[in-house]
């Protein structure tokens, strides 16, 4: 990493959590997990859109997903890039205080509603990715992990990771 | 009209001191109140997943 980037991480994130996970078959899927204590301002001054293409990827796909879990939706961003042979699909998304937020606007209406009640909301990225050509697989897996990740961990702790809690309300 | 004006200023006066003690009250980290440990909070293994020692991320 270039020290550009690393500065950038430093001022953002007071945190950052990475592991390589493999299931019973040997697939792997690395997780980065990026926390900071004061999230005001900017959402996602490292994009993973901005910083994967600072880092010689070319970016070939990033839309807007809904990753589907037991306790509710996350609103995610679904990147796919190549540096050279290695496709790496990606899946992440932002928190802001306890909830997954999409875009700029919804982040500012949290951070509001923190401002005013003199609070200061902190915040992580969640990112997921995994070296596969095959797309499809790589989002199905990606999403079998944060499933099972999510199932695995406290309620206040699947809060802080997902802005989600309980099973949602039976219909 | 003088005491008039006068009070639309003291008005203006207050409405702002009031919204200023809202804005500059001094702020708080969620983070201070419940501290976050993300070594702790992600388990190395859970449910067909376990933590390969080899990491082979860039950050």
């Amino acid at each position: 990493m270039n020290p550009q980037t690393q500065e950038l991480l430093d001022k953002l994130y007071s945190q950052i959590l990475t592991r390589t996970y493999v299931n019973s078959k040997g697939y792997a899927i690395m997780l980065s997990l990026a926390y900071g204590s004061d999230q005001r301002g900017e959402l996602g001054a490292h994009k993973p859109e901005v910083c994967y293409p600072a880092q010689g990827f070319t970016l070939k796909k990033n839309i807007a997903g809904s990753l589907g879990t037991p306790f509710g939706e996350i609103p995610v961003r679904r990147l796919n890039g190549f540096i050279g042979t290695r496709i790496e699909p990606v899946t992440y998304w932002f928190t802001v205080g306890d909830k997954a937020v999409k875009s700029t606007t919804e982040k500012r209406i949290v951070d509001l509603r923190f401002a005013l009640t003199g609070r200061i909301p902190d915040g992580m990225l969640f990112r997921i990715s995994s070296i596969d050509e095959n797309e499809a697989r790589a989002y199905q897996l990606q999403d079998i992990f944060v499933k099972e990740l999510l199932e695995a961990v406290p309620v206040a702790d699947r809060k802080r990771l997902s802005g989600l809690d309980t099973l949602p309300a039976v219909k | 009209m003088f005491s008039n004006k006068m009070s639309l200023i003291i008005a203006a006066l207050m409405i702002a001191a009031s919204i200023g003690a809202v804005v500059a009250k001094p702020a708080k980290k969620v983070a201070d109140e419940v501290p976050v440990s993300l070594e702790k909070m992600v388990p190395k293994s859970f449910g067909d997943w376990r933590e390969f020692p080899t990491a082979i991320c860039r950050w």
